[in-house]
């Protein structure tokens, strides 16, 4: 049984993610503490809002330092969620061009379809076209549908860190993985059993 | 997901039941309505019978029946006919008083009770045509169980039933009125959505508060769509081709349960009644005695809703002028809870399910907002007083 | 591509779950039935007339089912600032619900959009005909007229920062005559972002006719008969044999 340290940057729905991590056999810790995520044995960055205000927090919390410590140097798993996804990217374009986390080669763009009949945001269940093997998404058949609700996307030109990819007006990538550093822009703990799947992927398997 | 037995556990809810201050009626009935008084709608239409000037009804009975009879054919009336003492109290007065050609009309109980078949024929044999329609009973087992299981009321299919088969056969035989005999909602407590509902039915009110889904949604692996036939009521264009009118006798005629029961006797000597003189879970012997899963529909009835047979007998002779309150809770202390013991086993049989299977859907309908377990066993929370 | 979603509106009164009719609580059910699998979303709204009874009633419900859903929840009722909205999503709601909080402070939207983000903001709108034949969106339980205009005052929210628009026909709430079809296109034609459809449903056929002819992106049932897995199934396999793309099984 793992320790997942959910981290609190004042801005996700923590508490639907630390369910789901209880529900699939493993202890969740919600916080902001650099003591605790180092303690555990990986970490979820999850979000819900807006970039330029997420990094900010991170800042202001004085998380950049602490993931940066875990993440960077320590090697330690994390997998960030929805906006958590788009905040371990170079960058985003999101109310202005602001820069993320940087440990993935990719960059958010905000989703726009040449066909005006798909509404944004994107919300509800769609695919995950799976690009390549990952342990994060071991299991789970192909067509297994999982919740999104966005407005920005994510695009990478480095074909190694994608996972799956998913198709709104256009291909983006739905999940990422480069070294110890995995992202979903759909949420887990939102798409029933194959979300719930996917995040005990993650936590047993992605080491 | 599933929200279940720790919520049923949870102590302390504050929710309260009330009840009528007139009758015994909880506010727990679906759509009942409770006045500033405290006095139900029921206890309130029966007042108001009082006023009413029934001369008038009869007046405007007789009206409709010369509008819409038919013209050609030889029945006057669509009769929805059980056997039992009200359906035949009123097609008895349409026939013998009125002078009408009643087709009796019955859609087959899931149960078959002896009791119920029995007075049928010996009704008929007064002189009436009989129209019988038993469906297909692999799809009605299927769905009654289903219904148990989903809903606590084996009876859901059998109640689009009952309201659909009189409305074909009006339609298929060309015989725009049909006389059932009361309004539900303003006889035991309900919406009553306008004056025009008491007197005329409307099939939306039926399919949204007795029936609450539409039959079309039952097909599943086993059911297709031309299974759903006996439930599915006719279309609209057609009913109104026809010129379908839905009447109730009761809003002609002052309706009175046990009244009815009188003429009937009366009529038919021969009317058999509950064996061991009272049906389970009640004190009377002469009311839904047609089928046999009856008692087993009240209990979840009771265990749904907190109030059970008794209650529903004692509410109508308490409007009725016929038994005071205290007699009423005097009953219903002795009789609501009882195990429906009779019938149980072939009840069970009909539905596929073993006693334990039957304990737990029991359990998974019995509403944590009235029932808290104490003393090892169920009590109600707030009793009738 | 993005699935069409069959939504559960789930509405409590001092934290039981009732049925309504026509906008008033009609009878109270059991909760042990609400068990969906199948269901792509859930919206719980607290229905308790103010001063009725105690909030806490219906925040024991959210975490309810926060605890239990997988799926994504909103929840709304009596939600008139950030506050409110911020306890909501504490308490594990996904999305927050506004109706007459924003009718009365349109600001609103934004406030929450703000902090939260558009996706987290869903504006129901309570729709009557007005006697021009249009739709005129209706205050504090369907009661009170704003002389709004539905489609307007949807575009208008989205323009604040609703991320979605559920709106719902009152004359229509449980009949199971069907949605009101016209004014779901009506508000669909409206807006860029999803609409969600809400009373009416009576049979699967409808869900087809609020989605093919309504433009909805989400068709929502009330009816607490549709709850069970049986029912959802059952409804989601008519939608795709219909040619709706759904999540089924």
């Amino acid at each position: 049984m793992a320790t997942v340290a959910i981290v609190d940057y004042g801005m996700g729905n923590l508490r639907s993610v630390a369910g789901a991590v209880a529900k699939v056999g493993h202890t969740p810790v919600v916080t902001r503490a650099a003591a605790t995520l180092a303690d555990a044995d990986c970490l979820v960055l999850p979000g819900v809002g807006a970039f330029p205000d997420a990094m900010r927090s991170i800042g202001r919390h004085g998380l950049d330092a602490a993931l940066d410590i875990e993440v960077r140097q320590r090697g330690k798993p994390l997998l960030g969620i929805c906006l958590g996804a788009q905040l371990v990217t170079r960058s985003s374009e999101e109310f202005g061009l602001h820069g993320g986390l940087g440990w993935v080669e990719a960059r958010v763009r905000r989703i726009a379809p040449d066909d005006t009949s798909l509404r944004v945001p994107h919300v509800g269940w769609n695919d995950l076209f799976r690009t390549r093997d990952c342990p994060l998404l071991d299991g789970v058949p192909d067509d297994a549908l999982f919740y999104y609700v966005h407005s920005y996307c994510i695009d990478s030109d480095d074909a190694s860190v994608v996972v799956g990819e998913c198709d709104y007006g256009g291909r983006f990538v739905a999940a990422l993985a480069r070294d110890n550093v995995w992202a979903t822009q759909f949420h887990p703990e939102k798409s029933q059993r194959h979300g719930l799947a996917v995040l005990a992927n993650f936590i047993e398997r992605c080491h | 997901m599933s929200v279940s037995a720790d919520r049923r556990a949870r102590a302390g809810d504050a929710r309260t039941v009330r009840y009528c201050t007139r009758c015994l009626m909880p506010d727990t009935r679906p759509r009942v309505v409770f006045d500033g008084m405290g006095v139900c709608n029921a206890c309130r239409t029966a007042e108001e019978k009082a006023r009413i000037d029934w001369d008038t009804r009869r007046t405007e009975f007789h009206d409709y029946v010369a509008r819409y009879r038919a013209k050609d054919g030889p029945y006057d009336c669509v009769v929805p006919w059980s056997g039992g003492k009200d359906s035949s109290y009123i097609a008895h007065r349409l026939k013998f008083e009125f002078g009408l050609n009643p087709l009796l009309v019955t859609f087959s109980p899931l149960l078959p009770n002896e009791i119920g078949a029995a007075n049928r024929e010996a009704f008929v044999q007064l002189g009436f045509d009989h129209l019988m329609v038993r469906p297909d009973q692999k799809v009605s087992r299927r769905l009654a169980r289903r219904f148990f299981i989903e809903r606590g009321n084996p009876k859901v299919h059998w109640d689009a039933g009952i309201n659909a088969i009189p409305v074909q056969v009006a339609v298929k035989y060309r015989i725009p009125l049909i006389f059932y005999a009361e309004h539900g909602e303003s006889e035991y407590g309900g919406r009553v959505l306008s004056e025009e509902h008491r007197k005329r039915r409307d099939l939306a009110e039926v399919l949204e508060h007795q029936i609450g889904d539409d039959p079309y949604n039952w097909m599943d692996e086993e059911i297709a769509e031309r299974s759903l036939a006996p439930y599915l009521y006719p279309d609209p264009a057609e009913v109104e081709a026809v010129g379908v009118n839905a009447l109730y006798f009761g809003y002609f005629f002052r309706w009175n349960m046990l009244e009815n029961w009188r003429y009937m006797q009366r009529v038919m000597p021969s009317f058999r009644t509950a064996d061991g003189g009272r049906s389970d879970g009640t004190f009377t012997d002469f009311d839904s005695l047609d089928d046999r899963i009856d008692n087993l529909y009240y209990y979840l009835q009771y265990v749904k809703f907190g109030f059970g047979r008794a209650t529903r007998d004692a509410c109508r002779m308490i409007q009725n002028g016929q038994m005071t309150r205290a007699e009423g809770l005097d009953l219903l202390r002795r009789h609501d809870a009882e195990f429906p013991h009779t019938h149980f086993d072939a009840s069970l049989d009909y539905l596929g399910l073993d006693a334990t299977a039957f304990v737990e859907t029991v359990d998974l309908h019995r509403n944590s907002e009235i029932w808290e377990f104490r003393g090892n066993q169920w009590q109600l929370r707030f009793p009738p007083a | 591509m993005l699935r069409r979603r069959l939504v559960t509106v789930l509405t409590f009164n001092d934290g039981v779950l009732f049925r309504t009719k026509m906008f008033s609580p009609d009878y109270r059910y059991t909760l042990n039935f609400v068990d969906a699998w199948s269901v792509d979303e859930i919206v719980v709204l607290d229905i308790t007339r103010p001063g009725s009874g105690e909030r806490a009633n219906f925040e024991a419900v959210v975490s309810d089912f926060a605890q239990r859903c997988f799926v994504p929840l909103a929840a709304g009722g009596g939600i008139r600032s950030v506050d409110d909205a911020s306890r909501a999503l504490d308490l594990g709601a996904d999305k927050v619900v506004v109706n007459t909080g924003a009718l009365d402070r349109p600001a609103l939207i934004g406030d929450i959009a703000q902090r939260y983000g558009s996706q987290c903001v869903v504006l129901a709108i309570d729709a009557a005909r007005d006697v021009a034949g249009g739709y005129s969106a209706m205050a504090a339980f369907g009661q009170r007229p704003t002389g709004r205009d539905v489609a307007a005052w949807a575009a208008e929210a989205v323009d604040l920062g609703a991320g979605e628009i559920l709106v719902t026909s009152i004359e229509r709430d449980g009949s199971l005559a069907g949605y009101d079809v016209a004014l779901c296109r009506t508000v669909a034609d409206a807006v860029p972002v999803p609409v969600l459809i809400c009373g009416g449903a009576g049979n699967w056929k409808h869900f087809v006719a609020g989605i093919a002819d309504g433009g909805a992106s989400a068709v929502c049932t009330a009816n607490i008969y549709h709850f069970t897995e049986a029912s959802i199934r059952s409804a989601k396999q008519h939608m795709a044999r219909s040619g709706i793309d759904v999540r089924v099984g």
